[in-house]
């Protein structure tokens, strides 16, 4: 299932799959592999990935 | 042996082993591998494995069968190890794992089309000399170039397809 929050959050820092990548230190691929659904991440890259957008764990990856 | 050609000897292996651990260190950043990367390499060395195994079952059903007699077992143990080496690499390209982190693809396809070219022009020349075969069986010395030349062009193929592909990705 496709992460577009994620993806929201992403924009609305005006950040590219690249940068975030960059920020939380994986690469351009994996980024894109959450946001498409492709790939699960650990929670430590889960928490990268909060703190390079300023986002908590329940606004990014928990599904109602 | 004098003070000085001591000391000298002393500051030189010093700066030996601080050079060997800066380039080790700069190595280990360049060769980063993420979390999802090392999940699917770790898959790629599981593919790898089991194709060697199958081949090498095979293998040995056709030497038993005596079915395979233009090859020679040193040569088709050697094509059975560079074919899983081969199926990991196209999988991990496949999959993104293959580059590290900041690897650069660039250079890859410059050293992979440097040995596509280098091989092929070996098996090509072996192959118009007539020195691919020796007594009717294919060796070590006349296939290796021949199927590294075909490894090779798989995996760069495959490393083209991907990075015209990741360069799309990134447009998007």
């Amino acid at each position: 299932m496709k992460n577009l929050k994620l993806k929201a959050a992403r924009a609305a820092k005006d950040l590219s799959q690249e940068q975030l990548a960059q920020l939380c230190h994986v690469s351009r691929q994996t980024i894109n592999a959450i946001e498409k659904g492709d790939y699960n991440p650990t929670i430590n890259l889960c928490i990268a990935i909060c703190k390079a957008l300023d986002r908590t764990l329940d606004e990014l990856f928990w599904d109602d | 042996m004098t003070t000085g050609s001591v000391m000298a000897l002393g500051i030189i292996v010093g700066i030996m082993i601080a050079a060997f651990c800066l380039t080790r260190k700069k190595r280990k950043e360049e060769c980063e591998y993420d979390e999802m990367q090392l999940k699917i390499r770790a898959k790629g060395y599981q593919i790898g494995f089991f194709t060697a195994l199958a081949l090498l079952i095979v293998l040995v059903f056709l030497y038993e069968m005596n079915l395979l007699t233009i090859v020679t077992p040193g040569f088709a143990a050697y094509a059975v190890l560079i074919i899983c080496v081969t199926v990991f690499a196209i999988y991990c390209i496949l999959h993104d794992a293959f580059l590290s982190i900041s690897g650069n693809a660039k250079s890859y396809l410059v050293i992979f089309s440097l040995v596509v070219f280098v091989e092929g022009f070996v098996a090509v020349r072996d192959a118009v000399n007539g020195n691919l075969l020796e007594n009717g069986q294919l060796t070590f010395g006349g296939g290796a170039p021949a199927l590294m030349f075909v490894c090779f062009l798989a995996i760069l193929i495959t490393l083209i397809v991907r990075t015209i592909r990741t360069g799309k990705e990134a447009e998007e």
